[in-house]
């Protein structure tokens, strides 16, 4: 891509622009100098001025998109920023994929990436060769716990029990984690707590789904936040032991694993995260709205709720728990994963086969019962390509300039030679000039869609909507 | 529950929906697939519960709104709508456009109706005993869908399944779905989150649909069914200048009572299966409605008993088209497949847990497709004589008006130019498809279905310590595969019986 620096600030200026332009009607050379000039000064003086995104790289439902979406009511109903934040789930492969997101997003301040422990233990497991350092660590926000659980009913009741299992059958207790992930070291803390034992790890997904595993049975045990507990607790499930120092005063059944000699103490910090490069002045403020955040009643009472404790950490102190955690995680073992079948190869090979069969004998359709009969006149368009054969040569051409248009648009998009509305404008006029017959009536109908599309459009989707064109 | 009936932003973006649905059902070479698609990026702002609130109403009017054009001018909007053509034109043609009109329409609400009776009831308990499903079943279920869908595309069953294997491996690029790992990126970091979704299905349905309509009147379409003069209709619509109008009464609805259960049923049933979408439904239901009728000959010539019955079919398939996507998260058809998508983007995960933690979105969906019946009736008797015009829209205006969506819409999903060369490339892969004759439905099916499909097979794999024999064993995964490998079987036989 050209020009990556150059894209976060554009919208910006070319808000600004976009009247200059009006009036300069189609002098984009003036324009996008004006665009380079005055990017840099308007982008300084007022962040937020569009929504901000926080990406949650996990599935709604679990812990950190439910902890997520609390922070953003608060912040929405006590007006704590000046532009709506936007909640956007990118889940997948234990929070890697997207904290990969938000790493490679525009350092503009506009994309914000929450995400716990799990980026250090990511790193740790080989899934992603980066850690803390590739963001800028804006805060540390809440803390909970970590609660073993089992389905209710189990007939694991307590967690030298089961860990007493799993050292005398070990690999046959099956432990819902995402490979590489915190609930997967969780596992490997437990086992390295208790010499011998050993679990068999299923990767089945975020909080919410680790819980339809466990009530279907489909796995043993696995490790929630106190708050997913919370959540899934009426749904069936019981928790054996809570992994943190004391008990946990909302659930003072639960024993502590301290309490039956395991030493393990497994919480969770959410973290706030922006990409590396985003300048000092939006982190601040990011801060400063997440302080405030912590801060109100509402959000202590939610955060009572929820069994998080209100930690606030951001500059030195966060940096320095960081480094600490990061020591911890490095002591656990990684375990050893079964080898998995290779299944790029085998779809490739099963296409490949497929395709071959399928050219060798492609003539012979399906039979045809009298309801099948009329399925095959559906493909009505490749129809016209063989019967219309004296228009075939016309529509030969305005097809291939139809695609040539579209290609140059692309292209001049991407490289953002012009202001996009103008381009878009541009593109509606000359391919419909191509393709319609020209009379007044068409040609005044072509314009009006254009000014729509170009122009309309542009201020729809930047205005209104959060689209950076 | 909620009832969002009363609310008027709920009511603002059903009509919203139901009438651009309905506008673009209408006219031809404009489907709802690309519609939804273009919509969804226009969605990101809106809360989840909205925007699935309008593309479920733009999902039921595409599918009806097809029958005004194909009533009327034998053109059918949608390809769901074909059999429309059979008998709803000669009807029209023949000095009663407005029976043939309101006969369609009112099937078609009845038809949405009865699926929405079908998925209120049955949505819940699936998604309860889908808990029950675990890694292998579903890795099953997922061949089984790839089974089905590749048995009912119109090319061969090895085509069918050579396109859904094409799915899969395009699926293959970005993030392992169980380890994180990155594979098959050959050096692009931008290839790290794999092709979306959105952006393949935007080439493949919008731009090489609008490619190939370029330089072909949208009259033309009719050529293949009707023996008329295919532009005739075009410059002097048989817009109800008529004097026999004749509304249908009660009575005769109620004579026609056991067609409509028939074809609802049919619709329904077509829709619940995977991957088969509303252009099966209204085929097998007007073929059912032929065998079964007292007169069969009458079919084609302006039969009421063939306008019922396809049109109650094609509405009954969207609502149990949702069925298997809201309790399990598997599309049934490809607009279904976009949907999911939409589910995802909005951060709802569907499945048993949308129904604990979700609940009002469960119920703003399925309220909203009843609602969207009832407004695409009202709307649909309302304006469907002057609906008919929009077919005169030239295509020269329509290709560069709705490229340029194509190019913002993949744009707007990630602000990112790749997606927009993605959205090109799959324009041109989808022109190549056609020529090579493969169907775009399997592929289709196979992308969205390849990521759930390898994330249960190496949890199966896992929980197994590796063993394979979990897939055969479990009762409801050996079942899945069991009918997969019947189907496939009885195709092949009937197809070397036939050669």
């Amino acid at each position: 891509m050209s020009g990556t620096h150059s894209l976060s600030g554009e919208s910006v200026g070319k808000i600004v622009l976009n009247d200059s332009c009006w009036l300069l009607d189609q002098r984009l050379w003036f324009g996008f100098l004006a665009a380079l000039i005055f990017t840099i000064p308007v982008r300084a003086a007022d962040y937020p001025s569009k929504p901000v995104k926080i990406v949650v790289p996990f599935a709604p439902g679990g812990g950190s998109d439910t902890f997520v979406r609390i922070v953003q009511a608060v912040v929405q109903n006590d007006g704590l920023l000046e532009k709506r934040l936007v909640v956007i789930n990118r889940p997948g492969a234990g929070g890697t994929i997207g904290s990969q997101f938000a790493k490679d997003a525009e350092p503009d301040g506009y994309t914000i990436l929450n995400l716990h422990d799990g980026i250090l233990s990511a790193r740790h497991a080989g899934q992603t060769e980066y850690g803390p350092e590739a963001f800028e660590a804006v805060a540390a926000t809440g803390r909970t716990g970590s609660m073993v659980c089992v389905k209710a009913g189990s007939r694991w009741t307590s967690l030298p029990q089961l860990l007493e299992a799993a050292r005398d059958q070990p690999n046959t207790i099956t432990f819902a984690a995402n490979l590489g992930a915190l609930s997967h070291f969780a596992g490997l803390k437990l086992e390295s707590a208790f010499a011998g034992a050993g679990f068999r790890y299923v990767p089945t997904g975020g909080g919410a789904k680790r819980f339809g595993d466990l009530i279907g049975e489909h796995v043993d045990v696995s490790v929630f936040a106190v708050a997913e507990y919370a959540q899934f607790k009426d749904g069936g499930l019981q928790a054996i032991a809570y992994l943190d120092e004391e008990r946990h005063p909302a659930f003072p059944d639960v024993r502590t694993a301290r309490e039956d000699d395991i030493d393990v103490v497994w919480d969770l910090i959410q973290y706030w995260w922006a990409p590396k490069g985003t300048p000092q002045h939006c982190v601040d403020r990011i801060v400063k709205m997440l302080r405030d955040a912590m801060e109100s009643a509402d959000m202590r009472q939610r955060l009572a709720e929820l069994m998080i404790e209100p930690l606030f950490l951001s500059g030195q102190p966060l940096q320095r728990e960081l480094l600490k955690r990061e020591v911890m995680i490095s002591q656990v073992g990684t375990g050893d994963p079964i080898e998995l079948p290779n299944t790029p190869l085998f779809v490739i090979v099963v296409t490949v086969l497929l395709g071959l069969f399928a050219s060798r004998r492609p003539q012979i359709p399906l039979p045809r019962s009298p309801s099948e009969i009329d399925l095959s006149s559906l493909a009505a368009p490749r129809q016209h390509a063989e019967s219309g054969n004296h228009e075939g040569f016309i529509a030969v051409r305005l097809r291939f300039t139809t695609v040539a248009l579209l290609l140059l648009f692309c292209l001049l998009f991407s490289l953002r030679i012009a202001p996009y509305w103008l381009l878009s404008t541009s593109f509606v006029l000359v391919l419909g000039a191509c393709l319609l017959t020209h009379n007044c009536r068409n040609m005044s109908a072509l314009f009006a869609a254009a000014v729509v599309v170009g122009p309309g459009c542009y201020y729809l989707l930047t205005e209104v909507l959060v689209i950076d064109i | 529950m909620t009832f969002d009936v009363i609310n008027p932003m709920f009511l603002w973006w059903t009509t919203l929906g139901v009438v651009l649905g309905v506008t673009v059902g209408c006219i031809p070479g404009l489907t709802g697939a690309m519609v939804i698609a273009l919509t969804l990026p226009l969605t990101f702002a809106m809360s989840p519960p909205d925007a699935l609130t309008l593309l479920v109403a733009i999902y039921v009017g595409s599918v009806s709104g097809g029958l005004i054009s194909a009533t009327l001018l034998n053109i059918p909007g949608t390809p769901a709508s074909l059999m429309t053509t059979l008998d709803g034109f000669p009807m029209a043609a023949g000095g009663r456009p407005k029976r043939a009109l309101s006969l369609g329409i009112a099937a078609s609400l009845a038809g949405g109706v009865f699926s929405w009776g079908v998925l209120t009831l049955l949505a819940e308990p699936m998604a309860v005993w889908s808990t029950k499903i675990g890694p292998p079943d579903m890795f099953s279920l997922v061949m089984l869908a790839l089974v089905l869908i590749a048995v009912i595309s119109r090319e061969s069953l090895t085509m069918g399944l050579f396109a859904g294997s094409l799915g899969l491996l395009f699926a293959m690029p970005g993030m392992h779905p169980a380890t994180g790992q990155t594979r098959l990126t050959f050096g692009f970091g931008e290839l790290n989150d794999g092709l979306r979704l959105l952006p393949v299905l935007i080439g493949l349905f919008a731009v090489s649909q609008l490619v190939k309509d370029v330089g072909v009147n949208a009259a033309v379409r009719s050529d293949d069914e009707g023996s008329q003069d295919p532009r005739a209709p075009v410059s002097s619509p048989v817009i109800a200048q008529n004097t026999a109008d004749i509304a249908p009464s009660f009575r005769e609805w109620f004579g026609a009572f056991p067609n409509l259960l028939r074809s609802s049923v049919i619709g329904t049933v077509v829709g619940i299966l995977p991957g088969v979408g509303a252009n099966i439904g209204s085929i097998l239901a007007y073929a059912t409605a032929r065998t079964q009728s007292a007169a069969p000959s009458d079919f084609g010539t302006g039969c009421e008993e063939g306008i019922i019955a396809s049109e109650a079919a094609n509405n009954a398939t969207v609502g149990g088209a949702l069925i298997p996507l809201i309790s399990l998260g598997i599309p049934g058809s490809v607009i279904d497949a976009i949907l999911l998508g939409a589910f995802v983007i909005h951060g709802l995960q569907p499945g048993p847990l949308l129904f604990q933690n979700n609940p009002e979105i469960v119920h703003t969906i399925t309220q909203s497709y009843l609602v969207a019946n009832i407004i695409m009736f009202g709307f649909m008797l309302l304006t469907a004589r002057w609906m008919v015009r929009l077919v005169q829209i030239p295509k020269g205006l329509l290709v560069p008006v709705v490229l340029t969506f194509c190019v913002l819409g993949s744009y707007a999903l990630a602000n990112r130019m790749f997606d927009v060369w993605v959205m090109v490339a799959f324009g041109g892969l989808g022109l190549l498809f056609d020529r090579l004759r493969i169907p775009t439905a399997p592929f289709v099916i196979g992308f969205v279905l390849s990521p759930i499909a390898e994330q249960n097979l190496c949890a199966a794999l896992m929980a197994s310590d590796g063993s394979w024999w979990p897939f055969v064993q479990e009762p409801v995964s050996a079942a899945f595969l069991g009918i997969s490998a019947i189907v496939c079987v009885l195709t092949l036989r009937r197809r070397r019986r036939t050669s």
